[in-house]
C-alpha cells in the first residue's frame, strides 16, 4: 500500500516536471511580452502593452503577417483538396495498391525539410518559375499533403462499403453519392486535416527560406529579427502566435464535439 | 412455382468467377411473384453473390438476369430490386426519418408525398417514435427495422435480404424471424433472402434454394427438401441425418426404438453408447456395427448409457437418395 502511494507521488511529480517543461517557456514569453523592459530577465518591472503597439506599428510585421495568412490559406485550400481527392480516389479505384501509394505519398514527410527545399528549389530553377509566394504555397502544399491523404485515407479505412453501395440501391447517383454519404462522414478527417495544414504552413521556415522570392512570412520575419537578439517584440508575436493556433484547436475541437451532440441530443 | 405468369426474377446460365475462384458456377432460377425464396447453403457457395447480382452489385461473368422481365445488365434502367445489407448500412449521420426518406428523395418523389409515405412505412414497422434518432441510438433490432423501411417505403418488386439477423442476438433473430415473415406477406411482395442457418429456412420459406459450391443442389418447398432430399448433401445439411447402407438415410426422429418398433420394423441391436436430455426431446447415440446412429425420442427416455437397445424405422420413413453421380 505505502509503496504503492509513494510511487504514485513519484508519477505526480514527473508528470508535473514534464508540464513544466513542455509549458514554462511558452508562459515565461507571454509574461516578458508584458514586461515594461528591453530585456528578457527577472524582475517583471512593470505590465505594458508596449511591445504589442510597436508590433502593430511595424511595417515589416504586418506584411509578413499578411503574407503568412496568404500562404496557409491557399495551403489548407491545396492540400486538403488534392490530399482529400487522392485519399478517395486510391480508396475507391485502386484498392490493390492502397498500401503501396500510402507509404509512397507518406515519403515527404520523412524527407527532411532541407532536402525538400533544395530540390523544390532546383525543380522551380528547372522549370523556370520565379521565386513568389506561389512558389512558397506550392512547396508547403507538398510539405501538408500527405498529412492530409493520410488522415482521409485513414478515416475511409472504417468507413462501411455497403454504406455507398446502399445509397446506389436507393438510386443515388455516384456525385450524389459523394456529397450525401461519402462527404458527410469525412467531414471531421477533413477539418482535422485542414487545421493541420494550416499550422504546418504558418510556422514553416525551411521549405519557405528556399522557394521564397523578396516577400518574408511571419517565422522569416522572426527568425531575421533573432539576429539582434531576443527582443520583446519577438515575445509578442509568438505570444499571439500561441494564442491563435490554441484557438483555432478549439475551434475544432468545439465543432467537432457540437456535431457529435447535436446528433445525440436530436435523439431525444 | 410454374403457373403463366412472368417470373419476378429469372436466372439463366449465370456464372461468376473472382480469379480463379467459380463463385457462382452456372445457375437457373425463376421466383414467381410474392414468394419467400430462401438462398441456402454454407459460406462459400455463392449464395451472397448470386444475390447481389439480382440486386445489379455485381456483374456476372455469363448468363442472363431478368427482375419483373428486364434484363439488370444496364445500370440507366430503374431498377426493381432493394438490398437489406447484412451491417444493415444505415446512414449513420441521418435520422431514421431521413434514412427512410432518401430513397424517395433520389427517386425525386414530391416532398409532400415523401412526408406520408415515410411516415405511413415508420407507422407500420412501430418506428413512429424513433423518428428523430440516430442509427447508433437504436437497438439492433430497431435498425433492422430501419433498414427494412429503407427499403420497403419505395415499393421494390423484389427484397432481397442478405442475413439480416446474422448480428442479432438467438431471443431477438426468433421474433425478427416472426416479424419478417408477417411482413413479407402484409406487404406481399418477393423477398428473397440468404442464409446459412437451415432452421431459419425452414421457418420463413416458400421455397428453399439449397447451393452447393455455387451450384442449386435442389429446389423445393420446406417440406420437399427435408422429406425427398434430393441428394446426400441436401439430407446432409438440413436437418440432422443417419446414412446407411445403399443410398438409405433415415432422419433421428424416425428412428424408433425397445418395443415401440412395429413388426416389419425393426432393423438391429445396439449400445447406447451417448444419452443427452434436450427437454422437449432426448437424443441417443446408439453405437451399431463400428457406425453411430442418431434417434431423436420425444420428453424424457428410461435408458441408461451403456444399455443394450433394439432400433428400426419404418420402410416409409426411410430416405432413398440417388447414387452420388446422378444429379
Amino acid at each position: 500500500m505505502k509503496a504503492h502511494s509513494s510511487s504514485t507521488i513519484l508519477l505526480g511529480l514527473w508528470t508535473a516536471f514534464v508540464l513544466l517543461f513542455l509549458f514554462a517557456p511558452l508562459f515565461l514569453v507571454a509574461v516578458f511580452s508584458f514586461n515594461d523592459s528591453s530585456i528578457s530577465v527577472f524582475p517583471i518591472r512593470a505590465f505594458t502593452l508596449r511591445w504589442y503597439e510597436s508590433l502593430a506599428a511595424n511595417e515589416a510585421f504586418r506584411t509578413a503577417l499578411a503574407n503568412s495568412l496568404i500562404v496557409a490559406g491557399a495551403t489548407v485550400v491545396f492540400a486538403t483538396l488534392l490530399g482529400m481527392a487522392a485519399g478517395v480516389g486510391v480508396h475507391r479505384y485502386v484498392p490493390r495498391l492502397r498500401t503501396a501509394l500510402r507509404s509512397g505519398a507518406s515519403l515527404p514527410m520523412m524527407v527532411p525539410h532541407l532536402i525538400l527545399g533544395i530540390a523544390l528549389l532546383g525543380f522551380y530553377n528547372l522549370v523556370a518559375i520565379d521565386l513568389s509566394l506561389t512558389t512558397v504555397i506550392m512547396g508547403h502544399s507538398v510539405v501538408a499533403f500527405p498529412y492530409v491523404f493520410l488522415i482521409v485515407s485513414a478515416r475511409l479505412v472504417g468507413f462501411d462499403p455497403s454504406l455507398e453501395e446502399a445509397a446506389r440501391d436507393l438510386g443515388a447517383s455516384t456525385a450524389r453519392i459523394f456529397w450525401e454519404i461519402t462527404l458527410p462522414l469525412l467531414a471531421p478527417a477533413i477539418l482535422t486535416a485542414a487545421l493541420i495544414s494550416f499550422t504546418l504552413s504558418f510556422d514553416e521556415v525551411v521549405v519557405t527560406f528556399f522557394t521564397t522570392g523578396t516577400d518574408n512570412t511571419l517565422p522569416m520575419v522572426i527568425w531575421s529579427m533573432l539576429r539582434v537578439g531576443i527582443t520583446p517584440e519577438i515575445n509578442a508575436i509568438a505570444t499571439l502566435t500561441v494564442v491563435v493556433s490554441c484557438a483555432m484547436a478549439g475551434v475544432a475541437e468545439v465543432i467537432i464535439r457540437r456535431s457529435r451532440l447535436t446528433a445525440a441530443k436530436k435523439g431525444e | 412455382m410454374g403457373g403463366t405468369e412472368q417470373p419476378d426474377v429469372r436466372l439463366r446460365g449465370v456464372v461468376k468467377r473472382f480469379g480463379a475462384f467459380e463463385a457462382v458456377a452456372g445457375i437457373d432460377l425463376d421466383v414467381a411473384p410474392g414468394q419467400f425464396v430462401t438462398l441456402l447453403g454454407p459460406s462459400g457457395c455463392g449464395k451472397t453473390t448470386t444475390l447481389r447480382i439480382i440486386g445489379g452489385f455485381e456483374q456476372p461473368d455469363a448468363g442472363e438476369v431478368f427482375v419483373a422481365g428486364v434484363p439488370v445488365d444496364s445500370e440507366t434502367t430503374k431498377r426493381h430490386t432493394r438490398m437489406v445489407f447484412q451491417s444493415y448500412a444505415l446512414f449513420p449521420h441521418m435520422t431514421v426519418r431521413q434514412n427512410v426518406a432518401f430513397g424517395l428523395r433520389m427517386d425525386k418523389v414530391p416532398k409532400g408525398e415523401i412526408g406520408a409515405r415515410v411516415e405511413a412505412m415508420l407507422a407500420n414497422l412501430g418506428l413512429s417514435d424513433q423518428a428523430e434518432k440516430y442509427p447508433r441510438q437504436l437497438s439492433g433490432g430497431q435498425q433492422q427495422r430501419v433498414a427494412l423501411a429503407r427499403a420497403l417505403v419505395t415499393q421494390p418488386r423484389v427484397l432481397l435480404l442478405d442475413e439480416p439477423l446474422g448480428a442479432l442476438d438467438l431471443k431477438m433473430r426468433k421474433r425478427m424471424q416472426g416479424e419478417l415473415k408477417a411482413l413479407q406477406r402484409n406487404v406481399g411482395i418477393t423477398f428473397i433472402y440468404v442464409t446459412h442457418d437451415q432452421e431459419e429456412a425452414m421457418n420463413l420459406s416458400d421455397v428453399i434454394v439449397v447451393m452447393e459450391k455455387g451450384r442449386i443442389a435442389q429446389v423445393g418447398t420446406p417440406e420437399d427438401v427435408y422429406r425427398r432430399p434430393a441428394n446426400a448433401y441436401v439430407a446432409d445439411f438440413v436437418g440432422e441425418t443417419n446414412f446407411l447402407a445403399g443410398n438409405l438415410a433415415v432422419r433421428p426422429e424416425n428412428v424408433l426404438i425397445g418395443d415401440v418398433i412395429p413388426s416389419g420394423a425393426a432393423r438391429g441391436k445396439g449400445m447406447v453408447r451417448a444419452k443427452s436430455f434436450l427437454g422437449a426431446s432426448t437424443r441417443l447415440e446408439i453405437e451399431t456395427e463400428g457406425t453411430t446412429l442418431v434417434a431423436t425420442l420425444p420428453g424424457a427416455v428410461s435408458i441408461a448409457t451403456g444399455d443394450p437397445i433394439a432400433f428400426g424405422w419404418r420402410d416409409e420413413d426411410a430416405l432413398h437418395l440417388p447414387t452420388k453421380d446422378s444429379k
